[in-house]
């Protein structure tokens, strides 16, 4: 009933463990993908992953939903949805008739455009953002889009650069539809610095855990310590700048994943405490319920109970791959809602 | 020339009003002409077409230096341009840049279609983040300008010049981000078209053997050169005339005086203006201390770049920071 939970994170990963036509184009730096060229089969439940790549959707005609933290996104036609890394995330598609999907790494950005990308990549403080297109807009993405795919596929030496600078051009046009009051007020360009290193750190610090590379949730001290700077001025700019202060956000960070877990995956409850470096069932459940007011149990429930008069379908797309961890499983089913595009 | 003091030193508006404009009445901060002129000191965008109405040509400006890259764009119009004294005809389908410092004069005599793209190296650096000696060298060092440009290359730049209008036109609040960013676009496709594969050559690994040694393009080379090894950190020490006129196996004298004639500065004005752009540039980046961009820039006193910097530009180094960080 739940989407294959996987860890995988890089670009080139993802796309094979679906088993999709990888162009030779593709990197781990950067892929352009046309979700309507290449045969899938709808509809389709892609698995959960953990990209370390941004995510650019760019949906002309298409129906779905895209899961993301805690968050649903539906997904429809004229519309573009940009989700950050290191937050899992899947996607359900019922139709797909004219999708494009760019994946990039900041660093691919960054190398050719060091200026101002820290802004536009923070997504307003939130771990994805959509917005639906005028007319107008959608044909300009249409066109951009194809412009960056005869790019990518071109042997023109300075592909790359021009791949980063459309690819920009897009993110600034969807910059402008987000709405003028920030949560995070970025006002110079030293604390953006401090803020969007901050988040990379956090983000990492969970990526870590959840692949065991590391048993220690970052708090402000650790995050200090690795930025160099001193406790009390990061928790000042941090709080200044976005209205959160470090614990706030690593407790929303953390009350996001676990949310997303419970709800899209068959984890059990320990297994799920253990990833986020919880040593005591009890303790887990007692966080998550000062955090939200609810035990993670009845969240769990109350999820299922509004999945379960949905239809399965059974997709052996993915039968024969092992998803992470020990976790039964590997029969992939998948529920979409009721009435067809 | 046929008189060196009539040459002076332009800067944008100065431009601006020998293009043909007068500013004199207008805002200077949004000039709109019914878009003969569109944007700002730092970037700015030239119909001809519209500047130059057909009852008024042939067009004639009188020689003048600009302080900002410019590129025209000619689609349909005849004149002709001269850079340093070497006059090239303008044709349709060409393409033609100018870096700052060059003494230029340019003469309309059918008008058409033609459009200009204007440029400080501190726009492009500010808001896309880009070095031009890195990212764009050719602008710095080529003399194969002006380029012919084929008809699908023209639909191509012409495409990304409609976009910049438009976003001149638009405002938006990341109109600088984004204009830099298409300009990126021109510049790159430029790039890819012309000069693929295109190298500097270091200042060591240069060239006896060729033929005609360009001794000023050699030095601005050089000097870019070295201030790119000095924004990286890896030279300490701000070099003199005397240091550039001996990588070229020069007399400093001689060196001077052939930079004087051709450029119309002393090679101590032209590494002082490098300097100082150099230290525009590091000192809008909010994360280098005042001192470090001093050390940086080979001061050895904060003091001494406080006062090199004010005299040149008006603002102490901490008021020019406070303004561009608003």
């Amino acid at each position: 009933m739940k989407p294959v939970l996987t860890n995988l994170s890089k670009i080139t990963d993802c796309l094979a463990f679906m088993n999709l036509p990888i162009s030779r184009y593709n990197s781990e730096n950067f892929s352009f993908i046309k979700l309507h060229e290449i045969g899938i089969k709808l509809p389709f439940q892609s698995p959960t992953f953990r990209p370390d790549f941004y995510n650019l959707f760019v949906i002309i005609d298409g129906c779905g939903t895209y899961y993301i933290g805690d968050k649903e996104i539906e997904i429809s036609s004229n519309k573009i949805i940009i989700s950050r890394p290191e937050s899992f995330s899947s996607s359900y598609w019922t139709k797909i008739q004219k999708i494009y999907t760019i994946s990039f790494r900041k660093s691919f950005l960054i190398q050719y455009f060091p200026a101002g990308i820290d802004t536009i990549l923070e997504l307003g403080g939130e771990n994805m953002f959509s917005c639906d297109l005028t007319r107008e807009r959608v044909k300009y993405f249409e066109q951009t889009c194809d412009e960056i795919y005869d790019i990518w596929i071109s042997a023109m030496e300075y592909k790359d650069e021009l791949i980063a600078n459309l690819t920009l051009n897009l993110l600034f046009l969807t910059q402008l539809h987000q709405k003028r009051d920030f949560k995070i007020k970025l006002e110079n360009e030293k604390n953006t610095t401090i803020v969007s290193a901050f988040r990379q750190n956090m983000e990492n610090n969970f990526s870590h855990l959840i692949r065991g590379q590391d048993s220690l949730l970052m708090r402000t001290k650790e995050h200090s310590k690795l930025l160099n700077i001193n406790e009390n001025y990061l928790s000042k700019v941090i709080s200044n700048c976005t209205g959160k202060t470090v614990n706030e956000w690593i407790n929303e960070k953390l009350i996001d994943e676990i949310k997303y877990l419970l709800k899209h995956s068959d984890k059990s409850m320990k297994e799920i405490a253990a990833l986020f470096a919880f040593n005591d069932l009890n303790y887990f459940c007692s966080y998550f319920k000062t955090q939200t007011l609810n035990a993670p149990s009845t969240l769990r429930k109350d999820f299922n109970k509004g999945e379960k008069n949905q239809t399965a379908v059974y997709n052996p797309q993915f039968i024969n791959h092992q998803s992470f961890g020990n976790s039964k499983s590997s029969s992939t089913s998948k529920y979409f809602e009721n009435g067809k595009q | 020339m046929e008189n060196n003091k009539k040459i002076k030193f332009t800067d944008f508006f100065d431009t601006v009003k020998i293009m043909g404009q007068d500013l004199s009445s207008v805002d200077l901060d949004r000039v709109d002409m019914s878009h003969g002129h569109l944007g700002d000191a730092e970037f700015s965008f030239v119909n001809s077409k519209v500047l130059h109405p057909d009852d008024q040509l042939p067009f004639v400006t009188p020689p003048f230096y600009t302080t900002f890259f410019s590129v025209g764009f000619v689609l349909d119009a005849y004149g002709k341009i001269i850079v340093d004294k070497l006059p090239f005809n303008i044709k349709p389908g060409m393409l033609f840049v100018n870096k700052p410092g060059e003494l230029q004069q340019l003469t309309w005599d059918v008008m058409n279609e033609s459009y200009g793209i204007l440029f400080t190296e501190n726009f492009i650096s500010k808001y896309a983040g880009i070095s031009i000696y890195k990212t764009f060298p050719f602008l710095l060092f080529e003399r194969q300008i002006p380029l012919k440009t084929s008809e699908a290359f023209q639909q191509e730049l012409k495409k990304i010049v409609v976009l910049i209008v438009d976003e001149l036109i638009n405002d938006s609040p990341l109109k600088n981000q984004i204009c830099a960013n298409l300009l990126t676009r021109f510049l790159l496709k430029i790039k890819q078209e012309y000069w693929e594969g295109y190298m500097i050559h270091n200042s060591e690994t240069k060239n006896s053997e060729m033929k005609n040694p360009d001794i000023v393009n050699d030095f601005f080379q050089n000097l870019e050169y070295h201030y790119d090894q000095l924004l990286k950190g890896k030279v300490q020490r701000t070099l003199y005339i005397k240091d550039y006129a001996e990588m070229q196996q020069l007399h400093e004298n001689y060196l001077s005086s052939v930079l004087k004639e051709k450029t119309g500065k002393t090679g101590g004005q032209l590494i002082a203006e490098k300097t100082l752009s150099a230290a525009k540039i590091l000192i809008e980046d909010p994360r280098l201390s005042l001192k470090e961009i001093a050390y940086m820039l080979g001061f050895s006193y904060l003091s001494y770049f406080s006062i090199f910097f004010k005299k040149h530009t008006g603002l102490s180094p901490v008021n020019y920071r406070k303004k561009s960080l608003h």
